[in-house]
């Protein structure tokens, strides 16, 4: 007997130890896996870390001491089909574990998901108001200009300091500390004198709500809302304060006129998200909550508020609360029927609850309406120029004149101390060493070199306030460039001659903006004519040349290497921007006539003959100098009859020759080969004749 | 064929429409960028009852460079010399091409009601105006009655 029972204990023994080892082995088999599909989760390979909590999540579920676990495995899983993009799937497991009940934070996951979806191709580019800053869209107050252009009140400035660009272009804002352009800071104060005051109450409002005054905060906020109305700016901040005040109901229709005025603002849409949720409207509020990423440039910051409105859908208890909370505030508005609170709550959480599987479905609305939204604000083609409508006095070309040239403002630059002047008229100053015209401080490299843009609002506002005067300038300017063509700038130096290199040397402010604009513009080229003392002016013929090859100093001076293209007749004299503009006539060789070429050609020969022998009575030195800036005298064309400037060996003994610069200007501009020739020949004979003697 | 720029234009018609008290400057007819300028000395200045008759000419590439401004009648001023040069910081190194015609005449008005023999273009003027400033504003009195009075 006792045998029998030692027996039976030692069997009862061997098949707890089996059973308890069975247990042990499977569940180490889980824990193994747990390990795995953490692991997978964590090197973001979510869709094997999916399966992998797929087949945990099984396995575990007759277990039931495992409950913490459980929970932890479940949202392993939906987490994992969250990553991989399984938005719907994911929701279904959360919609699960939050039957239960849950915290926000642990729907992080979904969150990023969720805006990661809401944001794939970015933000879609919105229209703005040109003349709005470009970092608050509200009219610009003290408003000071980066070095791409745009401009931005000087608080807004302040709040962007840390960014190096501007948010609109994405170009470098230049140096952060700045002053306010004086210019647009006149112009703003002119046009929208109400809208500055209404921003002023505005920012009041702002600091007083910051403050935690908030009955003080709505009463600025009104009194801005009464001198320009349903701004937006404004509203948003309003219906924030209201919703602070309980008065969701109102700050809902806050929201909504801002959504209503700038539909492409995603501020409007969180303002009403908010307002819904407070109201317990949650699905609404989560679908204006995903339009709002889906128009905001940076949506991150975002999460947490996901967070909190997808809670809001899930959570079956706050779902039929607030669905009771609606119903009983509809009763309480219908009014003609009695309170039967208790079974309204009742039908309502089953309502809920029968919803909650339609959570899906409005993922799939969400996703839809955000969509939808970014598509329309692609395609908005409203100008929402607002404040070009909003002027309270007009606009006059006096308000856009540059001080410098007095004309109209032409492609405008603001100094880094300020002040405006048009793009060629900041250039001459630099050009001339001359600090800001209007305040004397320096002007800075960034302003002198590449780092500057046209400025967009004095463009923007000139064009929409007096589309008139900005077409007629537009069109001055787009023929003054077309001249070139017909005029030419005209360096007043010395007679240049076709075919010969020419090295100048720049100094004058003038002709640098000269050479500089000759580099700029395609063609390389302007005339050079030499300075007749007796005649007080520069010469009727001249050269025009070709910019080879230019070495620029620090100090502004530069050595420009020319050589000449083509002889020209100056048929009238202008001037641009200090220098000398001319109308010319290229000229060309008259046609030897056939009974001329042979005495021509003789008398080539016999000048070329008798170059070399001037030549030979130059000194060494003399001649290898000349070789080096001239280089060796040219060999005889096979066609030296027939080009348009002659044979170009003589244009090269010109060069060198010691001749008068009024004899000089003279030869230049003969057309007749055959003269040319005769004139050399007699300098050559008077040369060689005092050698030989 | 020689346009002028915007710039002497408007300044020239501003000149015209709304002229500076006491200051007249009225362009050549054959050179519009050649004026003839006429200032009146200032009240309680040694030159009041004067008319000054000066030329002044905006050069090539004013506004960039400054205009050229010369005394033509002559003048007793430690800052002016004999040949009628001004010794006048805006018209040399302090030259903005911000100032105006208007500017650099009013200026020049300004230091005939305040001469400064610390900065002198002539020196003996300028001595005397140190050393014996009665004597210096008998002669500018002189000066302005026998030459800027002869109207
Ligand atoms: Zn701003
Ligand atoms: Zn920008
Ligand atoms: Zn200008
Ligand atoms: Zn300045």
């Amino acid at each position: 007997m006792n045998v029998l029972k030692v027996l039976l204990v030692q069997l009862l023994r061997l098949l707890v130890w089996l059973w308890c080892r069975k247990r042990t082995k499977q569940q180490s088999g889980t824990m193994n896996l747990i390990g795995v599909a953490h692991d997978a989760f964590n090197s973001r390979d979510y869709g094997l870390a999916t399966e992998l909590y797929k087949k945990c999540v099984s396995e575990l579920d007759g277990v039931a001491d495992a409950a913490a676990t459980r929970l932890d495995l479940q949202f392993g899983y939906a987490d994992s089909m969250a990553n991989s993009g399984r938005l719907r799937d994911a929701v279904a497991v959360y919609a699960r574990i939050y039957k239960r009940g849950c915290v926000p934070d642990r729907l992080r996951h979904l969150a990023t998901a969720l805006i990661g979806a809401l944001h794939a191709d970015g933000p879609p580019p919105a229209p703005f108001d040109p003349l709005a800053c470009v970092a608050c869209g509200s009219v610009p107050r003290q408003p000071v200009s980066w070095n791409c252009g745009h401009c931005v009140c000087l608080k807004c400035d302040q709040k962007h300091s840390r960014d190096a660009h501007c948010p609109r272009c994405g170009k470098s804002k230049g140096r952060s500390r700045r002053e306010v352009n004086v210019l647009i800071n006149t112009l703003v104060q002119k046009f929208w004198p109400k809208h500055l005051e209404a921003a002023a109450l505005r920012d009041e409002g702002n600091s007083l709500f910051k403050g935690g005054c908030l009955k003080e905060a709505l009463e600025k906020y009104n009194a801005s809302d009464k001198l320009v109305k349903d701004y937006p700016l404004t509203l948003a901040n309003r219906s924030h304060v209201l919703l602070s005040l309980n008065r969701a109901q109102v700050a809902l229709a806050d929201a909504e006129t801002v959504i209503k005025i700038w539909p492409h603002w995603p501020k409007g849409y969180f303002r009403k998200s908010l307002a819904l949720s407070s109201l317990g409207r949650h699905d609404d509020s989560l679908i204006a909550l995903a339009c709002c990423i889906a128009l905001e440039r940076n949506p991150h910051p975002l999460r947490h508020d996901m967070c909190l409105a997808l809670h809001h859908v899930l959570l079956p208890t706050l779902r039929a609360k607030s669905a009771n909370f609606w119903i009983k505030r509809r009763k309480r508005a219908s009014s003609d029927c009695e309170d039967s609170g208790d079974e309204d709550l009742h039908q309502h959480q089953q309502r809920a609850r029968a919803r909650q599987i339609t959570v899906q479905g409005l993922m799939d609305r969400m996703l839809k309406a955000a969509e939808q939204l970014q598509k329309n604000t692609k395609s908005d083609k409203r100008s929402i120029d607002f404040l070009s409508k909003e002027t309270t006095s007009p606009a006059e070309v006096v308000d856009f004149e540059c001080v410098l040239c007095s004309r109209t403002l032409w492609r405008p630059v603001t100094t880094h101390c300020g002040h405006t002047y048009c793009w060629t008229c900041l250039d001459r100053c630099i050009d001339y060493n001359h600090p800001c015209p209007l305040c004397m401080s320096p002007l800075t490299e960034g302003v002198a070199g590449s780092e500057r843009s046209v400025l967009d609002f004095v463009e923007k506002a000139l064009s929409l306030l007096l589309p008139e005067e900005h077409r007629q300038r537009q069109q001055q300017e787009q023929e003054q460039s077309a001249e070139p063509q017909r005029r030419i700038p005209v360096f007043v130096c010395t007679t240049g001659f076709p075919g010969t290199p020419c090295p100048l040397f720049i100094y004058e402010p003038r002709y640098r903006l000269m050479i500089r604009r000759a580099i700029q513009n395609e063609s390389r080229q302007f005339g050079m004519a030499a300075y007749l003392e007796t005649e007080g002016r520069y010469a009727d013929f001249g050269t025009l040349l070709e910019i080879r090859d230019a070495l620029s100093f620090n100090t502004g001076c530069s050595i420009v290497t020319c050589v000449g293209i083509s002889r020209f007749k100056v048929l009238s004299r202008g001037e641009k921007d200090g220098y000398n503009l001319a109308q010319v006539e290229l000229l060309k060789d008259e046609p030897i006539p056939d009974e001329r070429l042979e005495v021509v050609t003789a008398l080539h020969n016999e000048v070329r003959t008798r170059a070399h022998t001037w030549l030979s009575f130059l000194s060494e030195k003399c001649r290898s100098e000349i070789e080096q800036t001239f280089g060796c005298m040219p060999e005889i064309e096979d066609d030296w009859f027939a080009l348009p400037d002659g044979p170009q060996w003589t244009w090269w003994l010109m060069a060198i020759l010691p001749l008068g610069s009024k004899l000089k200007v003279g030869i230049l501009g003969t057309t007749s080969l055959e003269k040319r020739l005769r004139a050399i020949n007699k300098t050559l004979e008077h040369l060689t004749s005092r050698n030989i003697i | 064929m020689c346009s002028l720029p915007r710039r002497i234009i408007k300044e020239t018609q501003r000149l015209m429409q709304e002229p500076v008290p006491g200051i007249s400057a009225v362009p050549d007819d054959n050179n519009a960028r050649y004026f003839h300028v006429i200032v009146t000395g200032p009240e309680d200045s040694p030159f009041e009852g004067g008319l000054f008759k000066l030329e002044l000419f905006l050069p090539e590439d004013y506004p960039m460079s400054a205009p050229k401004v010369r005394f033509i009648t002559k003048i007793y001023h430690p800052n002016i010399d004999r040949l009628g040069r001004i010794c006048l910081d805006i018209l040399k190194d302090k030259w903005s091409p911000a100032l105006q015609i208007r500017t650099v005449l009013l200026s020049i008005q300004a230091l005939l009601s305040a001469p400064n023999p610390d900065d002198p273009l002539a020196n003996d003027v300028a001595e005397l105006w140190k050393v014996n400033e009665a004597e210096a504003i008998r002669n500018a009195k002189e000066w302005t009655r026998r030459y800027a009075m002869d109207n």
